[in-house]
């Protein structure tokens, strides 16, 4: 039990915290490159202080430098354009020539979409001396602007056009070469504003994803109730990624399937498989490899339609789907399942996360399941501790009474040896006598008592072996009622054996039984007064033999009727107390005997009315009896 | 001291036979009571110089029987040497506390335990 405490920090700390610290780690990273970034823009110019106010939103970032690049190199307009699906998107302009966007191709036949084919800036003196040469794509747009001299600088990110600056004048007047260098620098200061934002937008993003999975750690190692955990994390994943169903499945051993333990549905219809049984589907395909399986269109791929086993699975799969295993060191224990209406991609930065969190449950279930071990132990432990101090306490008790027992008749043999030893003390001859019987009575009593606490010790220790042979009851009882017929009389006890003659015999250990007879029958001679009666009777149900033992005696008051059958608890009969004689373990050994053979002893008694002790022996006894040899 | 008188309660008769005849060899006058409940009944009329009480006894055990008696007035005065066959840790404290003078185990030993009968008749008389 000392090693518990190591062996769960050894088995917590590094799996929890290691998916979780990259993250932060590439987080840092991205934190560093923007400040670097903003550094660098805010030593340029006044632009990239519009960047240092808002800048995450992009907008009017590049609303600015258009209106810088036009106003600083005295053009009449400014535009800044992004390429967005092979064309070139207008994101900003500034100044009187409004024109639509083009929404052609990127090709070479107009100066901004020259500028990026070639990726480099494009001068173009007169348009209109060069339309039919060179731009014929802009001859439509030229006949609204109006445009003369043009001046067109690519947008490049690590060397990829990814848009382009354009100013114009509605006269023919070159660039000079400074205003042509300003404008790339406009140029290069858009596209760090742009590097930005996305930067901007991607760490918002990521923090907003950290905290989520710093929630779903949280709520791991806070509350260690398996389910809403679960429903925490299925809805965090539903809302960060923007998935129509997502739901856990967790392997269950018992049934040997995957069972549905958490789900969160953003539509009315959906139900889905709420089991997976062994072997079936994309589930048991990930629980085989221990990789994710993303379907971005279940439609058009044909491992879905191979592995998707149910009708109902397949109908729903109108979409996106995708199974992640759910591990924990290395044990497969479920799969996080996330599903889309319409097909989708999912990043490679995604993936990781949803990797990721789908770890984190890994971690959170051998949490729980370590916390159930620990609380299920602990609790075994206490019981056991309980156990072991009721145990204790009774062998005290045990002891103390032992001791109690034994002390009484050394008493009487030590003190009155000493008394008949001593030749000052005058003895008469009557009393000699006396004084011998009680040391003859004291050494037989505490013979029986020491065989008594031996036979009780080798029963509680299990190694009390029967000796089962197949017997007639009739013959114990009988055997029993001669031994004591003496002992009957003396008190003038009329002692009667009443044994029906079908009854069937039995196995048992006849000895051990007889045992338990003569001591029943001996406590009904003791306790019945003078001229009283004795029974024996025997009868058999279908199942077991049953014997009484009756007697006329005092009678036992009945919350007295179990404590007598526990060790060195004698009932205590009448006012006169006087305490009868006996071992107090008598009944103790009987009841194990008799138990130990597969039956059951109990008394029916009312104070004044006699008592009828009975026990019960199983006809077919091979299986029920227990502490058989061989 | 001879004639002296002491209350024997003892429930196990031969126990009781031993201690009698111990106590009588000595000259005591013995009067016997095997439960709490016969030694108060001879008590409202008589008024022993000595109790041996035997502390495990059927109903009112000894301990319980001797704080009675400590409690009276009445009763106070009498030295009582308790007899047991318990001897476990703790039961000579719980005599004491129960106001027990003398404390003696069984087996008996037939010196000392007429010795202590002797030193707490005579410290009874001196006080």
């Amino acid at each position: 039990m000392s090693t518990m405490p190591s062996k769960l920090t050894s088995k917590r700390l590094p799996s929890r915290e290691e998916p979780f610290s990259k993250l932060k780690r590439e987080v840092e990273i991205l934190r560093r490159e923007l400040s670097e970034a903003l550094e660098q823009q805010t030593a340029t110019s006044e632009i990239l202080r519009a960047v240092a106010r808002s800048p995450s939103d992009l907008q009017p970032v590049l609303d600015t430098v258009a209106k810088n690049a036009a106003r600083l190199c005295d053009a009449n307009d400014a535009q800044i354009g992004l390429v967005e699906g092979g064309t070139l998107r207008r994101l900003a302009s500034y100044g009187s020539m409004a024109v639509p966007a083009s929404g052609l191709p990127i090709t070479r036949g107009m100066p901004a979409h020259r500028a990026i084919v070639d990726r480099q800036t494009i001068h173009v003196h007169d348009l209109a001396a060069e339309l039919e040469t060179e731009f014929p794509e802009s001859k439509e747009r030229r006949q609204i602007s109006q445009a003369r001299t043009v001046l067109a600088t690519p947008l490049l990110r690590e060397g990829v056009p990814i848009g382009a600056i354009v100013i114009r004048r509605t006269e023919v007047r070159p660039f000079t070469d400074k205003q042509i260098a300003l404008l790339k620098t406009f140029a290069d200061q858009a596209v760090i504003a742009i590097e930005n934002a996305r930067l901007l937008q991607e760490r918002e993003n990521r923090n907003l994803e950290l905290s989520a999975l710093h929630d779903v750690t949280v709520s791991a190692n806070q509350s260690l109730e398996i389910k809403p955990v679960l429903q925490e994390v299925v809805r965090k994943i539903t809302e960060i990624f923007n998935f129509d169903v997502v739901s856990i499945f967790l392997l269950d051993t018992k049934m040997d399937q995957l069972s549905r333990q958490a789900g969160f549905t953003r539509l009315a219809e959906h139900a889905g498989p709420r089991i997976h049984p062994r072997g079936q589907g994309i589930a048991w395909r990930v629980a085989e490899t221990g990789e994710p399986m993303i379907f971005e269109n279940v439609n058009t791929d044909p491992r879905y339609q191979e592995l998707s086993y149910s009708k109902a699975a397949r109908q729903f799969g109108s979409g996106f789907f995708a199974v992640f295993p759910i591990k924990a060191k290395g044990r497969f224990l479920g799969t996080v399942q996330c599903r889309g209406r319409e097909p989708r991609k999912l990043t490679p930065d995604e993936v990781r996360l949803i990797k990721s969190m789908s770890d984190q449950i890994g971690v959170a279930l051998e949490n729980i399941n370590l916390f159930d071990e620990v609380r299920d132990k602990t609790a075994e432990l206490e019981a056991r501790t309980r156990e072991m101090e009721v145990a204790s306490q009774h062998k005290s008790r045990f002891l103390a009474s032992v001791s109690h027992e034994l002390r009484t008749p050394l008493n009487a043999i030590i003190g009155f040896s000493e008394v008949l030893l001593d030749p000052s003390l005058e003895v008469s001859e009557e009393k000699r006598s006396r004084f011998l019987t009680h040391i003859l009575n004291s050494g037989k009593h505490l013979l029986g008592l020491i065989n008594e606490i031996l036979d009780l010790s080798k029963v509680e220790a299990g190694r009390l072996e029967l000796e089962i042979e197949t017997a007639a009851i009739s013959d114990v009882l009988e055997a029993a009622e001669n031994t004591l017929r003496p002992l009957a009389a003396k008190k003038a006890i009329d002692l009667r054996v009443e044994s029906d003659g079908r009854i069937p015999r039995i196995p048992m250990d006849a000895a051990r039984i007889r045992q338990v007879v003569l001591n029943l029958i001996g406590n009904a001679i003791k306790f019945t007064p003078e001229g009283g009666q004795v029974w024996l009777r025997a009868d058999a149900s279908d199942e077991v033999v049953r014997v009484e033992v009756g007697d006329t005696g005092p009678g036992i008051p009945v919350k007295d009727h179990e404590r007598i059958f526990l060790e060195f608890e004698q009932a205590r009969i009448g006012s006169a107390g006087s305490k009868p004689e006996g071992t107090g373990l008598g009944l103790a050994l009987a009841k194990k005997l008799v138990e130990m053979h597969g039956g059951k002893i109990w008394v029916e008694s009312k104070v004044g009315e006699g008592s009828r002790f009975y026990f019960t022996l199983p006809i077919s006894a091979g299986a029920e009896v227990k502490g058989l040899k061989g | 001291m001879p004639g002296e008188k002491i209350l024997l309660i003892e429930d196990n008769a031969v126990n009781r036979d031993l201690i009698q005849f111990l106590l009588e060899s000595q000259g005591y006058q013995v009067r016997e009571a095997a439960t709490a409940e016969e030694a108060f009944e001879f008590l409202k009329t008589q008024r022993p110089d000595l109790i041996v009480m035997d502390i495990q006894l059927p109903g009112m055990d000894g301990l319980e029987a001797t704080k009675k008696l400590k409690e009276n007035p009445a009763t106070r005065d009498i030295p009582v040497v308790a007899v047991t066959s318990y001897a476990m840790k703790g039961d000579r404290e719980s005599a004491a506390a129960a106001g027990c003078v003398g404390y003696i185990t069984k087996p008996i030993d037939k010196t000392t335990f007429l010795h202590e009968v002797a030193l707490y008749l005579g410290n009874k008389g001196g006080a």
